[in-house]
């Protein structure tokens, strides 16, 4: 009965795959395989691929086992089924599974699952549809319990309370998912291919609790050169790895891993010239620090609209106050010698990338530029940095209270010009109607870009505003679904908290430089320049559809599709610098602090750029109004310089040490996502026996045939002998 | 060649030259010598001169063979468990290295 079953489905088939054959002759644009597969091209960075630092290897690899059947995970109950492989509904498959699921269902119990089980090939990870949630929901950071734990200036064990780390609450696993050598492919898919796979899947695999042959199946896989860990893949990049170094294809050492690289923004509203008649060497300054990256499991599925750019809006709003009050500014930093430094740091997320780079540069005299004749800004050493004011996550508090953080120890030696900062920060946030609590401060920083400067100098003091006081509440810190559809009600929370933490820091900038309070009195945020802000940072799953930005834009850069990081919000700062957020997050601060007053007869960019010449004090940018369209030549004391860990300058670092990020990223080969059909594997043996049948038949048929078996008409032996016919 | 066919001299001949050749870091040579000429060397019911220099070259290539073949399972046994660990020195003069492995 059996055998017969199996002879009908083979003959069926057979005959099916003659049809395709017939179908494939009548339309040479229509080859076999495209009716087999359907194909789904990945772009770069929407997959899970391999990341190490000094001494482990992180992320995804794919093996020969990259192929799954499809298996719909609808709820975290169905994700804790994994255990069972499913093998009641799929009958007869042995095999593994790739779970298409939402982002949301990512969570502790479906993580604990997956890494339990061994019958999981990937996760197809896309969002979902209702994403309207903030503060609800389950713990959803892809971060650890205790975010840069390595590079804390605390050192490994006083980083995070032994009771309650930072990220405790929000963690799904305590030691990040980002830091887990996973043994499966992670991708994430648009809408459309989540569409296909759903088809597919409700066609062959979702037909009730059991299932026969044919199953829908997906192949996928991300195939890295690098391993192990930054040690052993940068040593092997290097000209000198190898005693024979004979490359057969170009003769050069091919590229195995890159160190993650960024570009940080740093702006003056009122810069201090070293050249200046009055001579400032001993500045001192007040840094304004805040993160544009940020990572998930997938590190460029990253939007950080938490994580980033709510603090991010808070600065630039900021900023742009002061730029809009300069003289005010101006005339106290050059009384007090003491000035305001904008600083947005890249790679943060990734053991103080941007941060620890600044402080070495100081350390090396070279900040910002390295000694020349031309004039330019003062030279900054760390010890010049007196305070370091970093805001986190702010628009996560949703209009409640901020809290502040400031080192204890730090803070009872020397703590005048933090008080009265703190003063300030009150001051400025009651302008506005908010609050930030003062007065219950937390003794230990969170992980903050202050760590880097307290590992350079000991007096660096600091103090990070955050809506949390002792866990972050928010759950989704460092995230793939740091992102949410914000209803009007929560806009303007958010909206409001990001206004508290500006006119909070205005006011902290003022007084810093000596601005007296009565004349600070008159400092204001502007409303509009931060509501716009969140409409197009946070609000917009890109950079492009919001028209503040692409006024800004005024068509300098356009939307790739060849890469998530270029089509869409990432914040991960990668290894090509995160060329679109810096930008546009560049274009920001030279808005904010640019004035063109001074330049307004400048007509097109040659002119702005001879600008640049011959001084490294100001920056002249050819660039659009974000509200007209209208390109001007700002002037501004803004800086993009391009970073990179120490660790990868210092000649012969130990990567083993954590005192400088050893983060690298591996080079990696992409697999087109297939979709497709399988067949159970009988019919496949007897697929496989049926073409040897028809071969031997085929031999035995042609084996007696003769060079006269096909000779039809007698006379052609005669005409290929030379007889005319 | 068919050594059946030649005389005793004639295979001294070939086993001493054999035997020499193995010296250029060539331990096949020495391990086709003792396969080779081992009949001739141990199996003969004859005795001559000519046969126990014969039995010495294949004694001393087999032993020269065994040693190559024990230092290249020795060296390779260490070379690849060290290269798996990716330590610098296996990584210095690896050829080629694996590609997504240590």
């Amino acid at each position: 009965m059996e055998f017969s079953s199996n002879v009908m489905r083979t003959f069926s088939v057979f005959i099916f795959l003659g049809c395709l054959v017939i179908q494939c002759n009548a339309g040479a644009a229509n080859p076999l395989e495209e009716d087999i597969y359907v194909d789904e091209t990945i772009v770069e960075g929407a997959a899970c691929y391999r990341i190490m630092n000094g001494t482990h290897q992180f992320g995804c690899h794919g093996s020969k086992e990259t192929m799954g059947v499809v298996m719909s995970i609808e709820s975290v109950e169905e994700a804790k089924l994994i255990s069972t492989c499913w093998r009641d509904k799929f009958n007869s498959y042995n095999g593994k599974f790739f779970l298409l699921m939402s982002l949301d269902l990512l969570n502790r119990e479906s993580v604990a699952a997956i890494r339990a089980s061994n019958c999981v090939s990937g996760l197809l990870l896309f969002r979902p549809e209702n994403a309207s949630f903030l503060t609800s929901g389950g713990p959803l950071s892809h971060d650890a319990n205790c975010p840069n734990q390595y590079s804390s200036s605390y050192g490994e064990e006083g980083a995070c309370e032994a009771k309650s780390a930072w990220n405790e609450l929000g963690a799904i696993l305590p030691q990040g998912l980002r830091n887990i050598d996973w043994n499966l492919q992670i991708v994430f898919l648009e809408k459309t291919a989540v569409q296909k796979i759903q088809k597919c899947y409700s066609l062959f695999n979702g037909k009730g609790s059991s299932s026969d042959y044919p199953f829908c199946a997906v192949s996928f896989g991300v195939f890295n050169s690098a391993a192990g860990s930054t040690q052993i893949c940068y040593r092997r990049g290097l000209e000198s790895s190898k005693f024979i170094d004979w490359n057969l294809d170009t003769g050069i050492t091919p590229e195995i891993c890159s160190p993650l690289m960024g570009f940080n923004i740093f702006g003056f509203p009122v810069p201090c010239m070293k050249n200046d008649s009055t001579g400032h060497p001993n500045s001192k300054y007040l840094m304004l620090a805040t993160r544009m990256d940020s990572f998930g499991v997938i590190p460029d599925v990253s939007p950080g609209d938490m994580a980033v750019m709510t603090s991010l809006i808070s600065l630039l709003a900021s900023a742009r106050a002061m730029a809009t009050n300069a003289e005010l500014f101006q005339s106290a930093s050059k009384q007090n010698n003491k000035y305001v430094m904008f600083s947005v740091f890249n790679g943060e997320a990734f053991d103080y990338i941007g941060s620890s780079a600044t402080a070495y540069k100081m350390e090396q005299n070279t900040f910002p530029h390295a000694n020349s004749t031309v004039p330019q800004l003062d030279l900054i050493r760390p010890s010049q940095v007196d305070l370091v004011i970093e805001a986190q996550l702010i628009g996560s508090s949703e209009g409640k209270e901020l809290f502040v953080h400031v080192d204890g120890e730090r803070f009872e030696k020397s703590g005048q010009i933090t008080k009265s900062a703190l003063q300030a920060l009150s001051t400025g946030a009651k302008s506005v109607g908010a609050h930030i609590d003062t007065q219950n401060l937390g003794k230990k920083i969170p992980s903050a870009s202050w760590h880097s400067f307290a590992k350079s100098d000991t007096n660096v003091q600091s103090i990070v505003i955050t809506p949390f006081q002792e866990t972050i509440k928010y759950n989704r810190y460092n995230s793939m679904a740091d992102y949410g559809s914000y209803d009007p009600d929560t806009r303007t929370k958010i909206i409001d908290s990001m206004m508290a933490v500006s006119s909070a820091t205005l006011r902290a900038g003022a007084e810093y430089v000596g601005i007296e309070p009565t004349k600070a009195d008159i400092l204001s945020i502007d409303r509009q320049f931060v509501s716009t802000l969140f409409d197009c940072l946070v609000a917009s799953d890109d950079f492009y559809s919001c028209k503040f930005l692409e006024k800004l834009n005024g068509g300098r850069f356009n939307q790739s599709k060849h890469s998530y990081a270029l089509e869409y919000k990432s914040t991960y700062i990668g290894v090509a610098q995160n060329p679109l957020t810096r930008m546009f997050v560049h274009w920001l601060m030279i808005y904010a602090l640019g004035s063109k007053k001074e330049t307004f007869n400048i007509k097109d960019k040659k002119q702005c750029d001879d600008m640049k010449l011959d001084q490294e004090i100001y920056a002249y940018d050819w660039q659009p109004d974000p509200l007209t369209g209208h390109f001007h030549c700002y002037k501004s004391a803004t800086l993009m310089m391009g970073m990179r860990s120490p660790a990868f300058d210092i000649p012969d670092y130990d990567f083993k040490n954590s005192t400088y990020s050893t983060w690298t990223e591996s080079v990696y080969e992409l697999d087109k996502l297939r979709i497709f059909v399988i067949e159970q594997q009988n019919l496949q043996y007897w697929m496989f026996g049926l073409g040897l049948l028809v071969s031997l038949l085929s031999l035995l048929i042609v084996a007696p045939c003769g060079e006269s078996t096909f000779i039809i008409d007698e006379g052609e032996t005669e005409a290929e002998q030379g007889e005319p016919l | 060649m068919d050594i059946s066919k030649l005389t005793d001299q004639e295979k001294l001949a070939v086993c001493r030259k054999f035997f020499r050749i193995g010296f250029f870091f060539l331990p096949l040579v020495w391990a086709v010598n003792f396969f080779w000429f081992f009949s001739d060397a141990f199996c003969s019911k004859t005795n001559t001169v000519t046969r126990k220099q014969i039995r010495k070259f294949v004694i001393l290539s087999g032993v020269g063979a065994f040693i190559w073949i024990a230092a290249f399972v020795i060296w390779e046994t260490i070379f690849q468990s060290y290269r798996n660990q990716g330590v610098p020195w296996a990584d210095y003069i690896t050829f080629v290295y694996p590609k997504g492995r240590i």
